[in-house]
């Protein structure tokens, strides 16, 4: 395995990244702790995400509501707009792209880039052309904090380090100094539980850690995640691998108004359209339709059903609602009455591409398939060239809060598609 | 300077997607900067030249329309941790 003898990855960070696009949105906001909550209007939520004004106020992201008020009284609760992040994160990677091209986006408010030796001689320029470039063409209230290493893991240890606004720049020769004090709670990929698991094998701070054996580091973590934190760690050259995709799905936590089976119904049906639009934009067919449901009565906290129907490689409307309203059959034959469906989900599994599709022979429904397929085809078009969802199969009702199946998430940026 | 200054409609490569944004009814759609190759008086714009010249195509609305660059909408994610 390669040992970079130079810094070769730049890792950015934006600051408080809902809350800084909020402000600079919506100049009311700028200078004021702020806190996103997922919905308007009820008290029993957390704050996602907070501005610097919020944190230095001891605020913190995924904090109970309650307890962020208590912290700072003067906390302004805005609610999240998903579209005005995605538009964001589109302008923002825009202009970072004009000044040096991304090697890989992490999540909507983290990214990595490859430097090039013109870089290499000189960082902290490269950090100021980068910053220049996103307050001036999206705006000052965005701001990043850039980390500069020998990988893309040290470079985000190393962006971490001097939030909000800095760079952060870890030679290989520096290392492992900047390491040494730090607590296991800024390193990522050792959360809670394995901090248990390391103390557990003597095994108490960085020092400790950075001292093990890489084949320790993978029995400690019973799997090869370990070793390769190990490598990465001690300045590697090692990333994360591409995952391939696996599955569409979309889930929502039901608001109290719609917690009964035929509100519920009706938001899966929505939820499963989306994602069966966004398998289609991908090009895939899915063998199998996966639903899950949370229970809550008065006696229990929380209780899940799940189950599944196969599909046969299909990707078009009416099968995947054939499948699903044969899923609500078996759902109503097994939960009782008294139970209130609090949070669904669906998902579309065992996928095939097009050029790898094979049909069944027993059922035979192809020309049917390919009847359905082709309604579905005119319908989509028909929504991408006016859109919003205009054709849609059966009733289509957003459940209150809306940005059905635009949520955010480590995997996924929604695309303007999924908001209609 | 933005990169909407810097890139020309030629620049763009094929595959690539604009994306085109009413900013006054929201009405999105995307361009293909590939269809316009062949049109000599447009794939010299710059994307703000570019931009400046469209307007919304819903019915009656006429307002401005911002362009962005879209990207993939998976992202890499990080596995046990690991960037």
């Amino acid at each position: 395995m390669r040992k970079p003898d130079t810094i070769e990855r730049l890792y950015l960070d934006f600051d408080g990244f809902f809350a800084s696009v909020e402000q600079q949105a919506r100049p009311g906001l700028r200078g004021k702790p702020v806190g996103i909550v997922p919905f308007d209007g009820t008290a029993h939520t957390v704050v996602i995400a907070c501005s610097k004004e919020a944190k230095a106020r001891g605020v913190k992201n995924v904090m109970k509501l309650a307890d962020a008020k208590k912290l700072c009284p003067e906390l302004i609760l805005q609610c999240q707009s998903p579209d005005l992040y995605r538009r964001a994160h589109n302008a923002l990677l825009a202009e970072i792209s004009s000044v040096i091209p991304i090697e890989a986006v992490k999540s909507i408010d983290e990214l990595c880039c490859i430097l090039d030796p013109h870089d290499i001689a000189d960082p902290e320029a490269l950090s100021v052309r980068i910053k220049k470039a996103i307050s001036e063409g999206v705006g000052p209230f965005v701001t990043c904090s850039i980390g500069f290493g020998a990988n893309r893991h040290l470079a985000k240890i190393a962006c971490k380090m001097d939030k909000p606004n800095g760079t952060t720049i870890w030679h290989p020769h520096m290392m492992p100094g900047p390491l040494l004090d730090l607590p296991f709670d800024d390193i990522p990929g050792i959360g809670g539980r394995m901090e248990q698991r390391l103390n557990y094998a003597g095994i108490y701070n960085m020092r400790d850690l950075l001292a093990t054996e890489p084949k320790l580091m993978r029995k400690l973590w019973r799997s090869v995640t370990g070793e390769r934190l190990w490598y990465a760690l001690h300045g590697y050259d090692v990333k994360a691998q591409k995952s391939e995709r696996g599955m569409f799905g979309h889930g929502r936590v039901l608001p109290p108004e719609l917690r009964n089976f035929k509100d519920a119904r009706d938001c899966t049906r929505l939820l499963l359209v989306k994602a069966a639009r966004r398998m289609r934009r991908e090009g895939f067919y899915a063998s199998s339709l996966y639903m899950w449901v949370s229970l809550r009565n008065r006696s229990i906290k929380e209780k899940g059903w799940s189950s599944h129907h196969k599909l046969h490689m299909a990707n078009d409307d009416q099968a995947c609602l054939t499948a699903l309203d044969a899923l609500w059959e078996k759902a109503k034959a097994r939960i009782p009455n008294h139970y209130k469906i609090v949070r669904v989900g669906v998902t579309l599994g065992d996928l095939t591409t097009a050029a790898t599709r094979q049909l069944d022979m027993l059922i035979n429904d192809d020309p049917e398939r390919q009847r359905w397929e082709s309604v579905t085809n005119a319908m989509d078009n028909l929504n991408t060239r006016y859109g919003k969802s205009l054709v849609t199969l059966g009733p289509w009702k957003l459940p209150p809060g809306g940005n059905l199946g635009g949520k955010i998430s480590f995997t996924r940026i929604p695309r303007a598609e999924d908001f209609w | 300077m933005s990169w909407k200054d810097k890139l020309q409609i030629l620049d763009f490569e094929t595959g690539d997607r604009l994306e085109a944004r009413c900013a006054s009814c929201g009405y999105t759609w995307y361009e293909e900067p590939v269809i316009y190759f062949h049109k000599s008086h447009i794939r010299q714009l710059y994307v703000d030249e570019f931009e400046a010249r469209m307007r919304c195509k819903q019915w009656n609305c006429s307002g401005k329309i911002v362009v962005s660059q879209t990207h993939k909408d998976e992202t890499e994610g990080f596995q046990g941790g690991l960037a």
